[in-house]
Formats: structure tokens, C-alpha cells, sequence
């Protein structure tokens, strides 16, 4: 384990180099701002990100998942590794829609359609949980595991998809309907949108910005996750 | 006891099967050679079961999957085409190993870096051939293992180079009484003046097994026309391969057919022929 932990850590140092590097910017930023809330946030979310894609860079080829099954440790080397690549996106996962949330409240606070943001990000952020556990059940279960992974991401990174279309691409269409009727008087045809219609909670831009980060967020973790699912160590430990 | 026993292990993948039995005794180094493609490499998975394999696979007497992590650390091996990650820096390796292996020798590895030439700074990637066939022979030989397994060793590696390799394994078992080395080379005279028993493979199974010197001091090569091989006593003959002028014949007792067929060319008996003979008997068998 002590073996597989050095070699885990020496792949990853630089990401951490990264994080510190993140952390630092974070700080000036602050400090010359005068606030914390967004430099902060917008940190912890690169990092998280950025932590999700760890699984995708230890995605090793098969060259190097036989040198990792050489090293004493051996197969405990490959399900550790999955284990603790996991681990990261999960918490990655979590992470970053939460964090997307909290932006969110921080940003849009006291409108209405703030639950149904936190709604989405929740449900993401459950959803993210029950994927990543498909790579340890895929490692007990096989060929099954994977496949329920794998339904499972696709359903997830297709209802976020869904979901921000028909929650915001509705309001987008709904705007352009409005911009373009008003004060238009086309002929034989009444004008059918007042002008003093006013434009609903969840068409404010920032609200638009905010769900499809969120969506994006998402994909970008069934992604990630479903590689890692679907990535050659799982095979292999599967295999072995 | 012998330090790995395989009985039929065996590999199956869509074109090729794999079903060797050998034995590595402690204070020997044996040698497996054989075509590209023949399964040495996939052998070598197999005894540390990065490939799993059936039949029997002992290690230190012992199942090959039920060695403990303290086991598998007494095994030093290095692949021909695996190894770290390229980005890896070269300085990264060492402390892995340290970790890795609870016997690492960090003078020993030191020295070879040293004695190799390796440089430390800068990634894998940017290591040469040579350099990188190198380090991987040090990563194998700096924990004190007592079942050595090198798969091509001197493969991409200068005369000096290659000197210094076979040096340093002969220094090993001097210093390594218990120990035991299984290596593989394309470079059958490295091996003639160092193994002291020689498997050879193809397609998959294991075609020949002598010791070296009976090879070396018994085996030779005849060649003949289609007549003098009618003729021929066969009692001696362990395979025959169709030549130009007639056949190639190899024989474990060379000096039988000098006595007895002094109109014969008789030549002494290496492994490289051993290996033609007997993996051109094998293509002609397909035809």
C-alpha cells in the first residue's frame, strides 16, 4: 500500500502544485477585493474540477497497469487505485455542484426560482454519488456494474441536458417572442403580447448562467466518471 | 525447492496460446528464448500474474496469487516495453521503489545508476533507449530479489552496455547465493556465455530445454543432402529443417555423427541454431 500510495502521490503532485498555485491567486484576489465569497468560491470549483479530472489523467495504458501489477502490492495496487480515483471524482462531484449552488445563492439571493437551482444541484450531486459507486460495484459485479454505470451516467448527463433546455431555452424563445411581437403591429393581426408583461424569475440571465453551469458541471462529471467506469483498470481488475 | 515452478501454464488470447511448464532452481540463471511473438513476455506476466493464467504457477513454492506483499517484493522484474509513466521524472523512480520494496537497496541502487550512466534530472520520456533499458535492469536488480526475472535485458544496448549488464548478473549471483535469474534475450551468445540452463518457446510451448554447456559442448548442426539424411541414424536428431542443399539437422550428440559420417559437415551446436532448426521445423510443419 505504503508502494502504491508513493506512485499515486507521485502522479498527482503536480495537480496539487496546481491546487496550491490556485489557492495562492485566490488569496491576492481577496485581499484586493475585499471579499472572500467569490474569489473562494470560484476556487474551490476550479479545484474541484479540476480533482474530478485526476481519474482521467491515471486513465494509465495497459503498459502501466502491468508495471502497477508488478510492484509487490499487485492487484491491491489497481482496486486501490480505483478506489482512490473515486474517491476524488465523487468528491469532486459533490463539490462543484454544491459549490455552483452556493454561487448561485450568492449571486441571485432572494428570487424565486432559487429553489429549483438547488433542487437540480442536489439532484446532481446524488446522482454523482450513486455513479461513483458503480466503479467499486462494477469491480464486484463485472460486466452487470458497468452497465448500470453506464445507464446511469447517460440518464444523468441527459436529464441535466434536458432539463436546462426546457427550464431556460423555453425562457430564451419566450424573450426573443416578446422582443420581436411588442410594438409590432403586423397586419390584420392584433398585437397578442402586452407590453407590460414582464419577464419571468427564471429567464433572468444570471439564473440562465448559473443552470447551465451546472448542467456543464454535470456532463463534465458523468464524463469523467463514466470514463473511469469504463476505464482500462476497471477491465482489468475485472479481468484479473 | 525450486524458486518458480510452472506446470502448463496457460494463456489463451484469440491467435495465440500459451502453455509452458519450467523450473528456475536457486543459484542458477536460466534462459528462455524464442521468436518475437512467441510468448516469452506474456510467460513472464504470467509467473507475476499481471496475466492470469491456468494451470499451476508456483512461486517460492507457493501459488503465484496467494504470495503475500513481503513475497512479491523478493521478485526484482523488468519488462522489454513496460515501465512507469513517461512523466514520471527519473528521481520519482527511486523513491517509489523505496517505498515499494521494503528490501531496496539504495546504495545498490545508487551505484548502478552511477555505474550506468543514467541521468536523474528531466522525465522517462526523454530518456534514450539505452538509458531507459537501463533503468529498468537497476529498478529489477536493486531489492535484494531472489527470483530475478528479465525480459530482454540487453535489448537496445550498446556492447559496453550489454558487457556491463551481463557483469552485473554475474556479480548478483555471486553475492546472491539462493538467488535465482530467468531472463530472455534476442542476443542468444549474451546468454550462451551466462545461463546456465536454457528453455526455448514457440508458438506458446516450450520446444527445448537443455542445459547450456550440453548445448554448447554436444548439440551441433548437419547438413545434408536428401540422400545423406535417408541415410542418416536419427537416434541422436531433435529436429530438421529444410535447407537450400537438402536439410539441417540438429543433434544432441554431435561427435556420434564426426565419427560416423565423416563426409558430413558437422557444426558446433549454438543457440541460434537451435532456435532456426527448431522454429523452422515448426513453420514447415504448418505448411
Amino acid at each position: 500500500m505504503k508502494g502504491y500510495l508513493t506512485y499515486f502521490f507521485e502522479q498527482h503532485k503536480r495537480m496539487a502544485a496546481g491546487y496550491a498555485v490556485m489557492v495562492l491567486i485566490t488569496l491576492i484576489f481577496a485581499v484586493s477585493l475585499k471579499t472572500t465569497t467569490v474569489p473562494v468560491a470560484v476556487t474551490i470549483l476550479y479545484i474541484s474540477i479540476f480533482a474530478s479530472l485526476s481519474p482521467v489523467a491515471s486513465l494509465n495504458s495497459d503498459r502501466e497497469i502491468d508495471e502497477l501489477l508488478s510492484l509487490p502490492g499487485g492487484r491491491k495496487n489497481l482496486v486501490n487505485s480505483q478506489y482512490l480515483n473515486t474517491l476524488f471524482a465523487l468528491a469532486a462531484s459533490v463539490i462543484s455542484a454544491a459549490v455552483v449552488t452556493l454561487l448561485a445563492l450568492a449571486f441571485t439571493k432572494g428570487q424565486s426560482h432559487l429553489p429549483s437551482l438547488m433542487v437540480v444541484s442536489l439532484v446532481i450531486s446524488a446522482a454523482m454519488i450513486i455513479i461513483a459507486l458503480m466503479v467499486p460495484l462494477s469491480m464486484v459485479f463485472g460486466k452487470k456494474g458497468l452497465l448500470i454505470g453506464f445507464a446511469a451516467t447517460v440518464f444523468i448527463g441527459f436529464q441535466s441536458v434536458i432539463r436546462t433546455l426546457l427550464t431556460n431555452g423555453g425562457a430564451v424563445l419566450f424573450k426573443l417572442l416578446k422582443d420581436y411581437t411588442v410594438g409590432h403591429q403586423i397586419e390584420g393581426i392584433s398585437v397578442v403580447i402586452s407590453d407590460n408583461l414582464t419577464m419571468p424569475d427564471f429567464m433572468n440571465p444570471l439564473s440562465v448562467l448559473m443552470t447551465a453551469g451546472t448542467a456543464v458541471t454535470a456532463l463534465v462529471s458523468s464524463f469523467i466518471i463514466a470514463r473511469l467506469v469504463f476505464s482500462r483498470k476497471n477491465f482489468r481488475v475485472n479481468k484479473l | 525447492m525450486a524458486l518458480l515452478c510452472m506446470e502448463h501454464a496457460s494463456v489463451k488470447y484469440d491467435r495465440f496460446n500459451l502453455d509452458v511448464s519450467l523450473t528456475v532452481e536457486p543459484g542458477m540463471i536460466t534462459g528462455l528464448i524464442g521468436r518475437n511473438g512467441s510468448g516469452k513476455t506474456t510467460t513472464f506476466k504470467a509467473i507475476v500474474d499481471v496475466v492470469r493464467a491456468g494451470g499451476k504457477t508456483e512461486i517460492f513454492g507457493k501459488d503465484n496469487r496467494r504470495l503475500t506483499e513481503d513475497e512479491r517484493s523478493m521478485i526484482g522484474i523488468a519488462y522489454t516495453d513496460i515501465f512507469f509513466s513517461g512523466e514520471y521524472k527519473v528521481s520519482a523512480i527511486r523513491r517509489i521503489l523505496k517505498a515499494a520494496y521494503k528490501n531496496f537497496n539504495a546504495a545498490e541502487y545508487d551505484r548502478l545508476i552511477k555505474r550506468f550512466g543514467i541521468p536523474q534530472g528531466g522525465k522517462i520520456r526523454n530518456l534514450s533507449t539505452g538509458e531507459l533499458a537501463k533503468l529498468r535492469f537497476v529498478s529489477a536488480m536493486s531489492h535484494d530479489a531472489k527470483l530475478v526475472i528479465l525480459d530482454e535485458p540487453t535489448s537496445g544496448l550498446d556492447v559496453v552496455a550489454r558487457d556491463g549488464i551481463l557483469d552485473e548478473l554475474r556479480n548478483y549471483m555471486e553475492s546472491h547465493e539462493d538467488a535465482a535469474i530467468l531472463l530472455s534475450s534476442n542476443i542468444t551468445q549474451d546468454l550462451e556465455g551466462l545461463t546456465d540452463d536454457v528453455y526455448m518457446i514457440d508458438e506458446g510451448k516450450i520446444v527445448l530445454h537443455e542445459n547450456t554447456d550440453t548445448i554448447t559442448d554436444d548439440y551441433g548442426l548437419v547438413k545434408c543432402t536428401e540422400e545423406q539424411f535417408a541415410k542418416l541414424d536419427k537416434e541422436y536428431v531433435k529436429a530438421v529443417k529444410t535447407a537450400p542443399y537438402g536439410r539441417d539437422v540438429l543433434v544432441s550428440q554431435k561427435r556420434y555423427y564426426l565419427e560416423n559420417y565423416p563426409a558430413l559437415a558437422v557444426e558446433d551446436g549454438t543457440l541460434d541454431q537451435c532456435l532456426i532448426v527448431l522454429a523452422g521445423k515448426n513453420e514447415e510443419d504448418k505448411t
